[in-house]
Order: structure tokens, then C-alpha cells, then sequence
């Protein structure tokens, strides 16, 4: 066996090794744990760096000596990439990584970088070899495997994430239209009653009014009925006998319809203002 | 045309029942007329009176139309009972269906009309 198909041998089970890891991860937190753990049986480097941006948000994984950075700033150097998308390898400038990398001691660094552009998000990977830790071409394909899996990774966990945010969401939605339906219930319950005493109300003095217009014509028609009674007996009796028997009841009972008729319809006023008066009350 | 022996007219009102009692002089509904303003007097009387038709008037104080039908019913006095009243309530009209000694339901004022028309319908019935 040469040296090339040992080391691909290494890589290989290294990387199902981190496969492995990855499938039980549930969390960024626990994904970037994951990733700074298995890193270093992949390929040799200093920093391993990577930007993963969506419409959403920019979040960016910095991997250096067992530990790991987490930030959402764009370096300068991942804004030129960005723009231009094409892969390079240079030497590291000074001041070109962030202040928490710049302990890390480098014998001749070199900077690389690639661009990944996925459907709906984009990434930029860079890493930082130098003479002790050196990266090369050859392992640029095992790189791409962990990027493609890192990142197919982050997007379910992000996905993940915000389906379980819109489920508290609608969640709290639903408790809301929960709460506003028993308030609703309640004005419209309330509602009913108002309107049920308010027709218990309306009936009581419809039977009222009915049962005055019933005493009123009544009383309105026995003395009018006398004089129609009157006016039908006149053909029997003489012209003497009318004078004096029954003109003067004729007289007796015409001031009676006048007193009763002065008195219904005083009672009537009365009673339609007590009737308007109390509806405006109750309005 | 053969016409009843004795007619009892009950109404609070004097003046109705001259009325009334002047029609049936006229139409020759019946040969003799009692007539009384005050319906428990008249309910005292009854017996002794023994009229074959009463003209009974509603609305009356004390002892209204429909009590005095509640105090036949109570005696079991059979005599046949006209209705003369100044309401033109329906509901009086259907009220007077639940007692079976009512023959008729009239609205005043009488007239001769209406009188004679009451007298073929007992005619017929008899």
C-alpha cells in the first residue's frame, strides 16, 4: 500500500467517524462540538473558518486549536470572495484575521479560500496552513465533502429551528384566539341577555298599551251605544214623547261619551310618556 | 212566530237595559222583560224569576259578565244565555265559546234587525 491510498484510507475513516458524530447532533452548539472535534483527522491546517450566509441571517464558525469561535461579522478578505467567488491561496497579511486568532503562532501562513454557492444560501470557506501544518491541493475534495455535510447539517438544524419558532408562534396564536373567542362569548352571552330582558321589557308594555286600546274602546263605545240604541227607538215614539223622554237621555249619555272621551285620551298621553320616558331610560 | 214568556236583561247600565227592553217590546221577542243593574240581584232572583233567556251585558263592576256565567254553571242553571256587550274584542267573542249555555254573541248597539233575526234563529230551534 503507498502513501496516497493509506492517507485516503485515514481520511476516509475519519470522516465516516465524523458522519457518524454528525448524525446525532440536534443543535448548532452541539454541531460546531462535532465539527472542532473531528476536524483535525481530516486535513492538517492552523484555522478552518466558515461563513454560511442566508437570507435570514450570517453566521460564521471559526475552528482553531480545539476551540471555536462563534460571530456574524464578514472578514474583509470573505467580502472579496464574495464578490468575485473564485478560489485563491496566498500568503497571510498582517492583520487580516480577527484579534482572538492573532495568538496563534504561524511559520510562513498561507491563506486560502473557497465560494459555495448552494440553492437558497451561500458559503465561503477559508483556512490558514503554514510550514508545520500544511494543507494541500490534494485535499481539497476531502474539504468539500465536509462543507457539503456541514452544511446540509446546518440547514436542517436551522430549518428545525424555525419550524419549531413558528410552532410556538402559532401556538401562542391560537391561545390568543383562544382567549379573544371567550371574550367574545362572553360580550355576545351578555349581549343576549340584555336583549332578552330588554324584549321581556318591550312585551310587558306592548300588553300594556293592547290592553288600554282594548279598555278604551270600550268604554268609548257604551255611551256612544246608547245614543245609536236611542236614535233606533226614535220611530216610536211621538214627537212630544222624544222631547221629553228621550232627548234628555240622548243629552245624558252624549256628555257622558264627551267625559270618557276627555279622559281616555288623557290617560293615553299619560301612558305613552310613561311608556317613551322609560324606553329612553333603558336605551 | 211564537215568542219566549219571560226575558231577564242584566246590565249596569239603566239606560241599555231601556233600550234593550224597548226593542223587544217592539219585535215582540218575549211578553215579559225583567231587567236588573246589579248582576248579584239578579242572580238572586233567578229562581224565582225563571227566565226562558238572559241578555247579559260584560262588563260590569262587582260581578262581571264572565263571573256571572261562573255562578250559573256553579248551580247548574241550565238557562240559555245571549251575550249583548259594547266590546268588539275578538277575544271576548272567543272566550264566550267556552260556555255552552251561550246562544249568541251580539255587539251593541241593538237593533230591531238584529233582534228579529235572533228571535227566527230561536224559533228554529225550538
Amino acid at each position: 500500500m503507498n502513501l496516497a491510498a493509506a492517507k485516503y484510507r485515514i481520511t476516509y475513516e475519519a470522516f465516516s467517524k465524523f458522519s457518524g458524530g454528525l448524525n446525532q447532533v440536534e443543535s448548532l452548539e452541539a454541531l460546531s462540538k462535532v465539527v472542532s472535534k473531528h476536524l483535525k483527522y481530516l486535513f492538517n491546517f492552523k484555522i478552518f473558518r466558515i461563513l454560511l450566509i442566508d437570507k435570514e441571517r450570517v453566521k460564521s464558525y471559526t475552528f482553531a486549536k480545539g476551540q471555536t469561535w462563534t460571530s456574524s461579522a464578514i472578514l474583509n478578505f470573505e467580502q472579496t470572495i464574495l464578490e468575485n467567488q473564485t478560489p485563491f491561496r496566498k500568503p497571510i497579511k498582517i492583520n487580516e484575521l480577527p484579534d482572538y486568532l492573532e495568538h496563534i503562532p504561524l511559520n510562513n501562513g498561507q491563506l486560502w479560500g473557497w465560494h459555495l454557492q448552494y440553492s437558497d444560501y451561500e458559503v465561503c470557506v477559508s483556512l490558514v496552513s503554514d510550514d508545520l501544518a500544511k494543507f494541500s491541493y490534494s485535499d481539497v475534495e476531502i474539504l468539500h465533502l465536509l462543507v457539503d455535510t456541514l452544511t446540509s447539517k446546518y440547514r436542517q438544524i436551522c430549518l428545525n429551528e424555525e419550524i419549531n419558532q413558528k410552532n410556538e408562534r402559532l401556538q401562542e396564536a391560537v391561545a390568543q384566539i383562544e382567549i379573544k373567542n371567550k371574550e367574545i362569548e362572553k360580550i355576545n352571552s351578555n349581549q343576549q341577555s340584555i336583549i332578552d330582558s330588554r324584549t321581556r321589557e318591550l312585551r310587558l308594555k306592548n300588553k300594556k298599551l293592547l290592553e288600554l286600546s282594548m279598555l278604551n274602546a270600550h268604554n268609548l263605545r257604551e255611551p256612544l251605544c246608547r245614543v245609536l240604541g236611542l236614535l233606533e227607538l226614535a220611530e216610536f215614539y211621538s214627537n212630544e214623547e222624544l222631547r221629553t223622554e228621550i232627548l234628555p237621555m240622548l243629552i245624558e249619555s252624549s256628555i257622558d261619551l264627551d267625559t270618557i272621551f276627555k279622559k281616555v285620551v288623557l290617560k293615553s298621553e299619560e301612558e305613552i310618556k310613561n311608556y317613551t320616558a322609560d324606553f329612553k331610560v333603558t336605551l | 212566530m211564537s215568542s219566549l214568556s219571560k226575558i231577564m236583561l242584566v246590565d249596569d247600565q239603566k239606560m241599555a237595559n231601556f233600550i234593550n227592553k224597548k226593542l223587544i217590546e217592539i219585535t215582540g221577542l218575549a211578553t215579559v222583560v225583567v231587567d236588573y243593574t246589579l248582576p248579584e240581584k239578579a242572580l238572586q232572583e233567578l229562581e224565582n224569576q225563571k227566565p226562558d233567556l238572559i241578555f247579559l251585558d260584560l262588563n260590569m263592576p262587582v260581578i262581571n259578565g264572565w263571573k256571572f256565567l261562573d255562578h250559573l254553571n256553579k248551580k247548574s242553571y241550565q238557562t240559555r244565555v245571549v251575550i249583548v256587550t259594547s266590546s268588539t274584542s275578538e277575544i271576548d267573542k272567543q272566550k264566550a265559546r267556552n260556555y255552552t249555555q251561550v246562544i249568541d254573541f251580539l255587539i251593541k248597539p241593538l237593533t230591531k234587525d238584529t233582534i228579529l233575526s235572533l228571535k227566527s234563529k230561536l224559533t228554529l230551534a225550538s
